[in-house]
């Protein structure tokens, strides 16, 4: 399975046969057991978040729904008491790892992040917690 | 005041750590030229002119001579014109970055198998930008 995020600010550089080219998009694609580290500690991150929301009906109500959509789990994360730095330098340590491709072809190194926007980073990220590591826990809340 | 001397280097995408204080460039402005007119008298005016020969920048760095090094040298040297290095830096809060897009290793260069020794290369590329 495979998911395009496309990127909202375009400043992400990479070079390309000899020039350096503005991405488009970012191919995100599952992970494997190669990346556990990063994903338990995502998935870990994300229900201490929803556990620590719990105490609040207002802010309770809709996380875990099966339409959740990336901008959601990021606000989640936020306003829960989880290490949001942790959880995005994981995600960058995440995507160097292999899972993305820049323009579905480039390999997503860190000097190529480096020159990603907050905003973004942030944006795929969720996308990549809706689509690959939350997945299953949403289609539970689907069939639920 | 204080010179850039901790650099970042990198080569098609990918970090390369380089041997310290062996990075250096060349921004790629052409050669002026300024001849003398004379207009009579005393006066003269000033002939301004590019050498456009000479537009091109050089980069180089010099890497230890482990696999990975010996490998990327080859890479970058079979990659024809087709390889960008990037340098970027950062000193007191002001970042500093250099692209050299279509850059090459047109000279040879040798990989010395011996102890405290390391690879020096040199590419040629498009001015800096």
């Amino acid at each position: 399975m495979e998911v395009l995020y496309t990127l909202q600010d375009k400043t992400v550089l990479y070079a390309k046969d000899g020039d350096e080219v503005v991405a488009e998009f970012v191919q995100l694609t599952a992970p494997s057991s190669k990346q556990l580290k990063h994903t338990t500690f995502l998935k870990q991150s994300f229900f201490r978040a929803l556990n620590s929301l719990q105490g609040s009906a207002d802010q309770k109500e809709g996380a875990e729904s099966p339409d959740m959509k990336a901008e959601d789990v990021i606000s989640m994360l936020y306003m829960s008491d989880v290490d949001m730095n942790g959880v995005l330098l994981s995600a960058i340590e995440l995507f160097n790892s292999g899972v993305a491709l820049v323009d579905g072809e480039q390999r997503f190194t860190k000097p190529i992040i480096d020159t990603m926007s907050q905003e973004d980073l942030e944006l795929m990220t969720g996308t990549y917690l809706v689509n690959f590591i939350l997945a299953s826990a949403l289609a539970k809340a689907k069939k639920a | 005041m204080q010179p850039l001397s901790n650099v970042a280097v990198t080569v098609n995408n990918a970090p390369i750590a380089i041997v310290p204080n062996s990075c250096e460039f060349d921004e790629g402005f052409a050669e002026y030229n300024v001849r003398a007119a004379s207009t009579g008298g005393q006066a003269v005016e000033d002939v301004f002119s590019e050498d456009m020969e000479t537009a091109f920048s050089m980069v180089k760095f010099s890497i230890y001579p482990d696999i990975e090094g010996i490998n990327l040298a080859r890479s970058w040297k079979a990659n024809r014109n087709a390889n960008t290095v990037v340098i970027t830096g950062s000193l007191d809060g002001v970042s500093f970055r250099r692209t050299f897009k279509k850059a090459s290793l047109p000279a040879k260069y040798s990989v010395p198998l011996s102890n405290d020794s390391v690879i020096e290369l040199e590419f040629k590329s498009k001015a800096a930008v």
